[in-house]
């Protein structure tokens, strides 16, 4: 009996000792599932709404085929949301989902037009209309300001993923060009988010547009005016490209080449560090406007032959830099 | 204590101790070769944003490291020589987030009456 309670003492504390350990790694949990789930709400929401004025304002026929094509439109985005599909869930929403949503408010407003309201009727309607209002934006504000949250978490998840990564640098090249890119990262981007998103005067209306003002990398179309696309991807890369040509520039200088393979890693070096110029240089043109994909098609052009130099460098020294 | 207590925690001890033991073997397989002090050909890896992560490629071009420098940033999802430009010039701005901005005026709401 003493024994198995010895087993079921130890068994409790183990369980404590598992529970701490998975309370210090949750926060690095993908949260890019609520994302996509709060933006599908914001999109049902809508759905929701258009479809209950129809309702309460069109001919049967025309809500039932509107109802056909929104209740399609919303599948579609729950099939590339379940696929983490998300450029297709953008391209989807921004297009077909948008132009149907607009269908739907025109058949309202020509339902409006094509019928003589009587005193009573028009009252009814504005009751069932804003009683429809109502509704909407309840489920609006949770929609968005789930959308919110899960940004801000996503955008703490992938900065703590950065993190690691320079952990793993930390003791082959100087990582604090890196260091610093992260603290800019969560200065200017994701502390401004969170301060606009609780904020206690924060309406639906404001925390959407501080989600669209604010991104880690690009998408925030807001452009100079309220947009700030930070390319941290790009800028990244950009930083650890320069270190590591630092790091391979003291092992050169350090390393007892002959004249020929010296000449050869020393001008592979100057190549390698105009490549990272000019990536730095256009993604410092784009400022805080989104890069355009010829941009980032550039950009990571210039980066991959840095890396290949780098690679070729390491190579000549002997495979280790 | 009792003896037959002390033999009960004594075996429950040596039972956590060997499901530690699977536990770090599991996970040491990312990790074991990235902690050198010398630059390998795969800490020159770049980066695409810690989502979305492309998968592993191969590149055939320069190879003459060691294979523990080569494996050297295996656990941050850059394989070693693992990116050419051909491989990822085109694909590497892959983070994407949903967007709930587009359209806002296209989808203002009409009053009925």
């Amino acid at each position: 009996m003493k024994m198995i309670f010895g087993i079921a003492m130890f068994a409790i504390l183990a369980t404590a000792v598992f529970a701490a350990e998975d309370a210090s790694t949750a926060q690095l949990t993908d949260p890019t599932g609520s994302l996509t789930g709060s933006a599908l709400a914001e999109a049902k929401c809508r759905v929701d709404f258009v479809l209950a004025v129809l309702d309460a304002a069109a001919a049967e026929e025309i809500y039932a085929q509107h109802m056909a094509t929104l209740t399609g439109d919303i599948t579609h985005l729950e099939e590339y949301a379940q696929a983490n599909d998300l450029r297709a869930f953008n391209g989807y929403r921004g297009s077909t989902y948008v132009d149907h949503m607009k269908d739907a408010w025109n058949a309202v407003r020509e339902a409006k037009a094509n019928r003589n309201q009587t005193a009573e009727e028009k009252e009814t309607l504005r009751s069932e209309y804003n009683a429809a209002l109502e509704t909407y934006n309840t489920c609006n504000a949770g929609a968005i300001g789930g959308f919110a949250t899960a940004k801000i978490s996503r955008y703490e998840y992938v900065v703590s993923n950065y993190e690691e990564k320079i952990q793993q640098l930390k003791n082959k090249i100087d990582t604090t060009g890196l260091e610093a890119l992260l603290a800019n990262a969560k200065q200017e981007i994701i502390e401004p988010l969170k301060a606009l998103v609780s904020s206690t005067s924060a309406t639906p209306h404001g925390i959407r547009e501080a989600v669209g003002s604010y991104c880690l990398m690009d998408g925030c179309q807001g452009g100079a005016t309220t947009g700030v696309n930070f390319h941290l991807e790009e800028k990244y890369n950009i930083e650890k490209m320069g270190a590591v040509m630092q790091e391979l520039q003291l092992k050169v200088n350090a390393a007892n080449l002959g004249t020929d393979k010296g000449k050869n890693v020393r001008d592979n070096l100057a190549l390698m560090a105009e490549h990272i110029d000019n990536a730095k240089n256009a993604v410092d043109s784009a400022g805080n406007l989104e890069l355009t994909s010829e941009q980032k098609k550039a950009v990571m052009s210039y980066l991959e032959q840095a890396s290949g130099l780098a690679k070729q460098i390491i190579a000549a020294l002997g495979g280790s830099g | 204590m009792d003896k037959i207590y002390l033999f009960g925690m004594a075996v429950a001890a040596a039972l956590l101790l060997l499901g530690c033991a699977g536990g770090n073997a599991e996970t040491g397989a990312g990790t074991g070769t990235t902690s050198g002090t010398s630059l390998g050909t795969g800490d020159v890896g770049l980066d695409s944003g810690g989502v979305d992560e492309l998968p592993p490629l191969t590149d055939e071009g320069v190879g003459t490291a060691s294979a523990d420098e080569v494996a050297g940033d295996a656990s941050a999802g850059t394989a070693a020589d693992a990116l050419s430009a051909s491989d990822l010039g085109l694909e590497s701005g892959n983070y994407t987030e949903p967007d709930i901005t587009q359209g806002e005026a296209d989808m203002e709401p009409v009053e009925p009456f």
